[in-house]
């Protein structure tokens, strides 16, 4: 999952995480390189948006020489960051909800028939995901691309799991929703 | 009933991590089941979305650039567990808004784009004491990697430095080394009298600058627990001024937090409060001043012995919230506790006017029995004021040589002309204002010319100490022939006045020479043809109306006149004039693509980029604030740029500060600027991406979208669009 050259608990990773701390920016740079790509990816999903991606990901670096002692090495230092990440994405994507950015939980299913007949004749799933109310989008990719239980999604999200399964449950049947007219 | 799989069976092969017996029992079912079949797909197709995503090549450079510009963010690394009542709901949901809001405040403007421009520059100790020897390392850009030294330059602010930047304020700190490394190192020691610097790194020649994107780095001096001092903070918003409103609002909110207890600083931020959120803003903040107000006037009126600053903070801030007897009771205890504070003597200085200068009373003059008294009186205060070098004291020389001029009164602008510019912290060029008045009177005129020679000499020397850190050696170089150009001009007119008309065209010139100026190029053709030669007058007069910014009527007239005239040849004139123009116009281009993102919101509340509205078009970019007078004065006349160049394709974007309102609606209209492309920066990206937190800014943007003119003058924008057209 991690994407990593170099294992969570190798002397390297360790070392980096102590020179990130003493505000070496080589070392942040490094871990950049290591886990960049992958923490993009994931926040790419979160938030359905690449600029809003890159500025989670701008965010949690820049905060990360001050924040990484928190970091006790205890499991990955990859599944660590995710979380922090995760937390950040959301923090972003609420902030815009409350700014009335886009009124994510009204007309989605109108919005969604509404793409599914664009001009490509086929549906981009990435487009039909980022129609997704983002609280549903955030369990759905917790759940299918990163693996997480629900338990350790409800743990993050300050839900329980029952509404951790139900928003999956729903975020499935309106992608599937979209996904119908699809040939 | 049909039997489905549970959907963790379903999930679980969508991802293909179900045991081989679980596998073969869900796949036998979804050849049936056209649902399951459907959910599966989904949960596929959601696995593949940016399954190959890179984040964008600049970003770790943004990274690392914020980290360098001081930008810290508070990273949410606390376990949120699952709310057991709606009440820690609550406070999670507090602390999540608390750490966004950290964020928000520690981004603010310093985030950076980082870029073959910007490298990363470290003083250690990074909050010195006063007087301490700082070790620089700098970790160049691409732009300066390939020296082997590098000149660290610096603005260095004293206590009494005032506010905004101009003048011969900049000096070297330091020539930093190349190491094996590759990093450039070095040291300086920082003067016992400097509470606050910033920096900029450049080639030796100053043909390059690194700037950190017009942000600068900065260091404030502290005490010996690592809190930075009150002057350094407040020198640090003097420092802002004209630069980045906003930062000096946040930092006169440290000073707030820091020193909490000292009236002059919730003055000052009650002053920032109206300047950078807006009377309506500060009005419903009033209510709160007026009780800290109230509170500080329990605490301090009834004790003696209190410090200037203290006493003087509380009198402006009872003039900020609008309480008269406040005010009235705080300046009649500064002026008889402290007689020879200069801000007393400059209220002094105001009375004295009042009492003995000749005044407009609605249509009529009051006359006073002795003007001249105004002056002899001055000269106790003036003896009193001098020694404090305090930086009234540019404002009191100021009203003398005004009030001197007023009253035509020769003899005191002798006096006070030479005082003045002793006192001022001098703008070159700004002597061509004061000359035209100057230059009137025979008691004045040689001390005008001496003014205006200086200047032109400086101008021409061009001394480091007055290029900004901002500024490369060739870019000064072009701005200081501008600056030159009235000035010169000014001389020239004073030599042809005087008999000396060879010596007065040469100037003229020169001054012609010096840069593409409409003014310049009119004044040196009525010269023309005030001493005869139509030729050379209509051959000047052509670049005028080749400017884009002259009236179409302005040559059209000309040409006609032209018409019969023989060896004339008008159209001909303008063609090159045009040439020229755009020559001169691109010579001062400094092209560059901007970081990040940059989404706006249009009227109707559509969320679009910048790239959007403007691309495969040549593009007029505006920053404005309803808060700005200045930039609400200019919307007229961009609306004006804007229907002049609509024909050739030419696009104006109008960003504004805050959201579309009846108040945005009303200005618009009063301005006759109701048709401007009007967006509102709703995430403040756009201007994080143009490094731009001042109004009104402009900037032209070529087809590419890259920016090619930055900082525009309005005026200059017509010759600037025209540069870039076809």
């Amino acid at each position: 999952m991690g994407g990593s050259a170099i294992s969570s608990d190798s002397p390297v990773h360790l070392d980096l995480v102590g020179q990130v701390a003493a505000g070496d920016t080589d070392a942040l740079a490094a871990l950049y390189r290591l886990h960049g790509a992958a923490l993009f990816r994931l926040a790419r999903r979160l938030t359905a948006s690449v600029e809003d991606a890159e500025d989670v990901l701008h965010d949690l670096f820049v905060g990360l020489p001050e924040s990484i002692h928190k970091y006790h090495e205890r499991g990955s230092l990859i599944g660590w960051l995710k979380r922090v990440l995760v937390r950040l994405a959301l923090m972003r994507l609420r902030a815009e909800r409350r700014r009335h950015e886009v009124d994510l939980h009204e007309g989605i299913s109108e919005a969604v028939a509404g793409r599914a007949a664009d001009d490509f004749g086929r549906l981009d799933v990435e487009r039909v995901m980022a129609t997704l109310p983002s609280d549903m989008r955030t369990v759905l990719v917790l759940r299918q691309t990163e693996g997480y239980s629900h338990q350790e999604i409800a743990a993050l999200l300050g839900i329980t799991p029952g509404a951790s399964r139900v928003r999956l449950s729903r975020a499935i049947t309106l992608l599937k929703a979209a996904l119908r007219g699809r040939t | 009933m049909t039997w489905h799989p549970k959907a963790d069976l379903l999930e679980g092969f969508a991802s293909r991590a179900l045991a081989a017996s679980h596998q073969h029992t869900v796949a036998q079912h979804l050849e049936s089941c056209v649902a399951c079949r459907e959910t599966v797909t989904a949960l596929r197709d959601v696995e593949s979305v940016a399954r190959d995503a890179e984040p964008g090549d600049r970003l770790l450079e943004r990274i690392v650039a914020s980290r360098s510009a001081g930008v810290r963010t508070i990273l949410p690394t606390e376990d949120i567990g699952v709310p057991a009542s709606r009440r820690s709901a609550w406070v999670a949901g507090l602390a999540t808004a608390a750490v966004l809001l950290a964020i928000l405040l520690f981004r603010g403007s310093r985030e950076a784009s980082a870029g073959d421009r910007t490298g990363y520059l470290r003083l250690d100790p990074a909050r010195p004491l006063p007087g301490a020897t700082v070790q620089v390392t700098y970790t160049p850009s691409a732009e300066l990697g390939g020296f082997d030294s590098l000149v660290l330059r610096a603005r260095f602010r004293r206590p009494n430095d005032d506010d905004y930047n101009p003048g011969p304020m900049q000096r070297r700190a330091a020539v930093l080394h190349r190491r094996a490394s590759g990093v450039f190192a070095g040291e300086f020691r920082l003067p016992d009298s400097v509470v606050f610097a910033v920096f900029a790194v450049e080639s030796p020649s100053g043909d390059r600058v690194d700037d950190n994107d017009e942000r600068l780095w900065e260091l404030l001096t502290a005490d010996q627990t690592h809190r930075p001092l009150l002057e350094a903070l407040v020198q640090k918003q003097r420092d802002l001024m004209g630069r980045n409103w906003e930062e000096g609002l946040k930092t006169v909110r440290t000073l707030t937090a820091l020193y909490p207890d000292e009236p002059q600083v919730w003055a000052m931020l009650s002053v920032y409060e109206r300047w950078v959120l807006g009377d309506r803003i500060a009005d419903s903040l009033l209510a709160g001043h007026h009780r800290r107000f109230a509170a500080f006037h329990r605490g301090l009126a009834e004790q003696r012995g209190l410090p200037a600053t203290t006493v003087s903070g509380m009198l402006y801030y009872a003039i900020e919230i609008d309480d008269s007897a406040a005010r009235h009771y705080w300046l009649e205890r500064l002026e008889r506790e402290f007689p020879d504070d200069p801000d007393v003597l400059f209220r002094q200085e105001n009375r004295l006017a009042g009492d003995h200068l000749n005044r407009l009373a609605g249509d009529d003059v009051a006359k006073r029995a002795d003007p001249r008294g105004y002056f002899a009186a001055l000269e106790p205060i003036w003896a009193k004021a001098e020694p404090t070098h305090d930086r009234i004291l540019e404002s009191l020389a100021w009203n003398a040589v005004a009030r001197a001029m007023d009253a035509k009164d020769t003899a005191a602008l002798q006096v006070w002309i030479p005082r003045f510019r002793r006192v001022q912290r001098q703008t070159l060029g700004n002597v061509a204002y004061w000359s035209k008045a100057l230059l009137q009177y025979p008691g004045s005129r040689r001390m005008a010319m001496e003014w205006l020679r200086d200047d032109a000499r400086l101008l021409a020397e061009g001394p480091d100490a007055y290029r900004p850190l901002t500024r490369t050696t060739a870019e000064q170089r072009i701005a200081n022939r501008a600056a030159a150009q009235p000035v010169l001009a000014e001389i020239a007119n004073a030599l042809i006045e005087d008999g000396d008309t060879a010596a007065g065209l040469d100037t003229l010139r020169l001054a012609a020479s010096y840069g593409w100026s409409p003014p310049v190029f009119r004044h040196v053709a009525e010269t023309w043809a005030a001493l005869g030669d139509t030729t050379q007058a209509l051959q000047t007069y052509a670049k005028v109306a080749a400017d884009p910014g002259s009236t179409p009527s302005f040559g059209d007239s000309l040409r006609a006149a032209t018409a019969s005239r023989p060896g004339a040849q008008w159209d001909a004139w303008v063609r090159d004039a045009r040439r020229e123009m755009r020559s001169l116009t691109l010579a001062t281009a400094t092209p560059r693509s901007l970081t990040g993102p940059t989404r706006l919101l249009s009227r109707s509340g559509e969320a679009r980029r910048l790239s959007e509205v403007a691309e495969g078009h040549v593009t007029v970019v505006m920053f404005w604030s309803p808060a700005c007078f200045y930039s609400v004065r200019d919307l007229g006349t961009v609306q004006n740029i804007a229907r002049q160049f609509s024909g050739a394709g030419v696009k104006v974007v109008a960003i504004v500060d805050r959201p579309w309102s009846d108040e945005v609606r009303r200005l618009l209209k009063e301005q006759h600027a109701e048709d401007l492309p009007v967006f509102y920066d709703y995430r403040s990206d756009t201007r994080r991406a143009f490094v731009t937190f001042s109004t009104p800014d402009y900037y032209v943007l070529d087809e590419a979208g890259k920016v090619v003119f930055s900082h525009s003058a309005l005026e200059a924008i017509p010759r600037q669009v025209a540069a870039l057209l076809p």
